[in-house]
C-alpha cells in the first residue's frame, strides 16, 4: 500500500508519459474533473479544518452522497459515529507531518453511507499544498469484497488450528501413546501427552528418531532383553518399508533403567504432507522434499497386562495344587476304609466307595480339563515331546477306560509297533477323552473298536462307537468350545463340553489333524493322526 | 519283633499326611511326618528307607530338601519319592535326583507298588496288585 502511494505520487505523471500521451492536451484534452471522476477509487480532498472541498464520482457513489451534498461538510460525516473523535486528532496530527502512507495501518478501516451503512474501505491519504494552503487528500477503496476474502480465509485458517487444536486434545486425553512420524529419518511430525509419559521425555517435533534415541538415552529392547537396532523397530519398519506392523512387542528401557512393554501398532498412511503443524522452519525443513511416507504409531503399555497374565499363571498353579490335593488325601482315606470294609466282609459298602473313588476320578479330569483351557488360553499349556511307543500308550489308556466301565467293551483292530515323537501324556488324553466319550454316549453298553492304522506319513487313530450319532449339521461344531451334545430325548449328559476341543486343540499342535463321521441313531467314528513322517528316526535313537 | 521299614513323609498338607500315616502305619510301616520348615533337620540315625516328597512345601522348597538329600553321601541311596499336582513333575524328579515321582491325586495303589519296589513290604500288609502304568506315577531315568 505504500508503495503503490508512492507511485501514485511521483510516478504516475511524469513529463515524458504526459507528452507521449494524446489525452493530455493543454486547454482542449480531458478535463480535471473528468480525470478526477475516471478514477479508480474514491477521491476526498479537505482542507485544514478538516471540511470536504473536493470529492470524485468514484466518492459520491461509494457513500451515496451527491458532491453537492458533501463539498463544504466535515469529513467526520463519512465515518462511523464511533470513529469520529479519534479520527478528527489523527487527521490534526497528519496536518503536522503530512507524507504519502496509508491511513490505520493494520486497522480495519471503514466509511459510512448516507444511509446509514457501513463499507469496509483501505484509505490512502497524501498531502497537497496549494496556494500556501495545506489540503489533505485520501484515496478510498471499497474493500468488501477483499474483506470477505479475508475474512473467510481467516474462519479457514482458525477452523483448521481449531480442529488441530481439538485433535491434539483429544490425543492428549487418550490413555494410549499415540505419535505421528514421517520420512526416511522417521521424524516426529505429532505426539500425545501419553507418548511423552512414556517416554519420560519429550520428543521434539521435528526431530529424526535416532537422534530423539541418542538424546534421551532411550533403548528399545526385544520382550527377552535384546537391545533392538533402529531399522528393526516397528516404527522405523512402518515408515521406511511403507508396511504396516501390527501387534509387535517391544520393551522401552529409560535412561533411569525403569521399563516398560508395549504393544506397537504401526500404521503405514502412506505419502503426506502435514502443514500448520510443525513451526514453519520445522515444516520447512520436513517438506523440502515434497511429501513423505508418513506413519501413525500407537504405543500400548502392556504392563499390567502381562503382569495380569502372570498373576493368572500363578493362580492356575495354586488353583491345580490346591484343588488336587484335597482330592489325594479324600482317595487315601476312601483306600483305607474300603481295605476295611473288605476285610470286614462288607462289599457293599466297598463298591460304593469305589463309586464314590470313581466319581472323583471325574472330578479330577474336570478341574484338569479347566486348568488346561486356561493355560491353552494363556499359552502356558506344558507341553513335553518326546518319543513313545504308541502302540503301548493306546494299551494302556483302553485298558483304563475298560476298568471305568462294565457295560462295554473295548476292542483294538490294528495296531503295531510304531514310535511317534509327541507329547505322550496329551495323546493319551485325547484317546481318554474319545473313548470316556463313547462310553458316555452309549448309555445301553455295547462294543467300542479303536482302530490303528499306520499310514506312510501319519498314525491314524479310530474309536467307532454305536452310539446316540451327531447330526451332519452338528459334525463341524462338536469340536467348538462349550458345544454339548443333546439326544432327541433330551437326554443329558455330564461333562463342560471342553473335552472334543481341547482334543482338537492337542491334536492340531501334535500337526495332526481331527475329525468324525457320524451317523444319528447308529453310532459316531471319530478319527485322528499324528505325524510320524520326519520322527521315526529320531524315535529310533531315544 | 522284627520293624518295618522307616518311611519319611515331608508334606504340609494334614488330610493327604493324616490318610497317608493311616494306611502306611496299619500296613507295619514306621511313618515320620515332616510337615513344614521347623521339623526340618539333618537325617540321622536310624535313616529312613524311603522318603515321599511333597514339592510345594510351605517354608520349605522340596526340590531343594531332595537335592540336599541326594547331595549327601550318608543319605544318597535312600529312595526320594518326589509328589505333586504340578504336570511338570516328572521332569523335576529327574532335575533335582528323585528316583520316582507321583502325580497327585494319586491311587494308593500305586503308592504301595512304588514302595514295594523300592523298600519291601511293610509288615501289616495284605498285599496288593502292581497297578498298571496309568501315568500318575512314573521313575525317573
Amino acid at each position: 500500500m505504500q508503495e503503490a502511494g508512492n507511485e501514485l505520487g511521483t510516478g504516475a505523471l511524469t513529463e515524458s508519459t504526459i507528452s507521449i500521451s494524446p489525452l493530455y492536451k493543454e486547454g482542449e484534452g480531458i478535463s480535471f474533473q473528468h480525470w478526477l471522476d475516471v478514477l479508480p477509487d474514491a477521491l476526498v480532498v479537505v482542507d485544514t479544518t478538516g471540511h470536504i472541498t473536493l470529492v470524485n464520482r468514484q466518492g459520491e457513489a461509494l457513500f451515496g452522497y451527491t458532491r453537492e451534498e458533501l463539498v463544504g461538510q466535515p469529513l467526520e460525516m463519512l465515518l462511523p459515529e464511533r470513529f469520529r473523535a479519534a479520527h478528527q486528532r489523527h487527521r490534526e496530527q497528519y496536518a503536522t507531518s503530512p507524507r504519502i502512507r496509508p491511513m490505520g495501518a493494520g486497522l480495519e478501516l471503514y466509511g459510512r453511507r448516507k444511509d446509514g451503512s457501513e463499507v469496509p474501505v483501505d484509505i490512502s491519504l497524501s498531502p497537497l499544498h496549494f496556494d500556501n494552503v495545506f489540503y489533505g487528500l485520501a484515496a478510498i477503496r471499497d474493500v468488501t469484497e477483499h474483506r470477505r476474502l479475508q475474512e473467510l480465509e481467516r474462519s479457514a485458517r482458525a477452523d483448521a488450528e481449531a480442529r488441530l487444536e481439538l485433535l491434539q486434545l483429544i490425543l492428549d486425553e487418550l490413555p494410549t501413546s499415540v505419535a505421528l512420524v514421517q520420512g526416511e529419518e522417521v521424524r516426529l511430525v505429532l505426539a500425545n501427552h501419553a507418548a511423552t509419559t512414556l517416554w519420560g521425555t519429550s520428543w521434539k517435533v521435528g526431530q529424526s528418531m535416532q537422534a530423539f534415541l541418542a538424546e534421551s538415552g532411550i533403548q528399545f529392547l526385544s520382550p527377552d532383553g535384546a537391545p533392538l537396532s533402529l531399522t528393526s523397530l516397528a516404527t522405523v519398519h512402518a515408515v521406511q518399508h511403507k508396511e504396516t506392523v501390527r501387534e509387535c512387542q517391544e520393551v522401552i528401557r529409560r535412561v533411569d533403567s525403569t521399563i516398560t512393554p508395549v504393544l506397537v501398532n504401526a500404521v503405514t498412511l502412506g505419502q503426506r504432507r502435514f502443514q500448520g503443524i510443525a513451526t514453519p522452519e520445522q515444516e520447512a525443513e520436513m517438506d523440502s522434499a515434497g511429501p513423505k511416507p508418513v506413519a501413525l504409531v500407537v504405543y500400548q503399555d502392556v504392563t499390567e497386562r502381562i503382569e495380569l497374565e502372570r498373576r493368572k499363571d500363578e493362580f492356575i498353579g495354586m488353583a491345580s495344587h490346591e484343588l488336587r490335593t484335597p482330592i489325594t488325601s479324600i482317595k487315601t482315606y476312601i483306600h483305607w476304609l474300603r481295605r476295611k470294609l473288605s476285610k470286614q466282609g462288607d462289599e457293599d459298602s466297598a463298591t460304593v466307595l469305589t463309586r464314590i473313588d470313581g466319581q472323583l476320578g471325574q472330578l479330577t479330569r474336570l478341574v484338569g480339563e479347566l486348568l488346561d483351557i486356561t493355560q491353552m488360553e494363556t499359552g502356558s499349556l506344558p507341553w513335553h515331546e518326546e518319543t513313545f511307543e504308541l502302540d503301548r500308550l493306546v494299551a494302556e489308556i483302553a485298558g483304563d477306560q475298560a476298568r471305568t466301565t462294565e457295560r462295554h467293551q473295548i476292542l483294538r483292530e490294528g495296531g503295531g509297533s510304531v514310535q511317534v515323537y509327541a507329547d505322550r501324556e496329551r495323546v493319551g488324553q485325547v484317546l481318554a477323552n474319545l473313548l470316556s466319550n463313547a462310553i458316555k454316549y452309549m448309555s445301553q453298553g455295547g462294543t467300542i473298536v479303536v482302530k490303528q492304522e499306520t499310514l506312510p506319513q501319519e498314525v491314524q487313530l479310530a474309536v467307532q462307537d454305536s452310539g446316540i450319532g451327531i447330526p451332519p449339521e452338528k459334525q463341524a461344531q462338536v469340536f467348538e468350545r462349550f458345544y454339548r451334545v443333546r439326544s432327541d430325548a433330551h437326554e443329558s449328559f455330564p461333562g463342560l463340553g471342553l473335552g472334543l476341543y481341547l482334543c482338537a486343540e492337542i491334536v492340531r499342535r501334535q500337526g495332526g489333524r481331527i475329525w468324525v463321521e457320524s451317523q444319528p441313531g447308529v453310532g459316531s467314528t471319530f478319527f485322528f493322526t499324528l505325524p510320524i513322517g520326519s520322527t521315526l528316526s529320531v524315535g529310533k535313537g531315544a | 519283633m522284627k520293624e518295618g521299614p522307616r518311611i519319611l513323609i515331608v508334606e504340609d498338607h494334614v488330610g493327604i499326611v493324616d490318610a497317608l500315616r493311616l494306611l502306611l502305619e496299619e500296613d507295619g510301616y514306621q511313618v515320620e511326618i515332616w510337615m513344614h520348615g521347623a521339623m526340618v533337620r539333618p537325617l540321622c540315625k536310624p535313616l529312613p528307607d524311603l522318603i515321599l516328597l511333597d514339592l510345594l512345601l510351605g517354608g520349605m522348597d522340596g526340590k531343594m530338601l531332595c537335592q540336599q538329600f541326594k547331595g549327601v553321601p550318608t543319605t544318597r541311596h535312600i529312595p526320594v519319592i518326589l509328589m505333586s499336582a504340578n504336570k511338570h513333575i516328572a521332569s523335576i524328579a529327574t532335575e533335582v535326583g528323585a528316583d520316582a515321582w507321583l502325580l497327585k491325586p494319586f491311587e494308593m495303589e500305586t503308592v504301595f507298588a512304588l514302595l514295594d519296589q523300592y523298600v519291601g513290604r511293610g509288615m501289616g500288609q495284605v498285599g496288593s496288585l502292581a497297578p498298571p502304568d496309568s501315568g500318575e506315577q512314573g521313575e525317573t531315568a
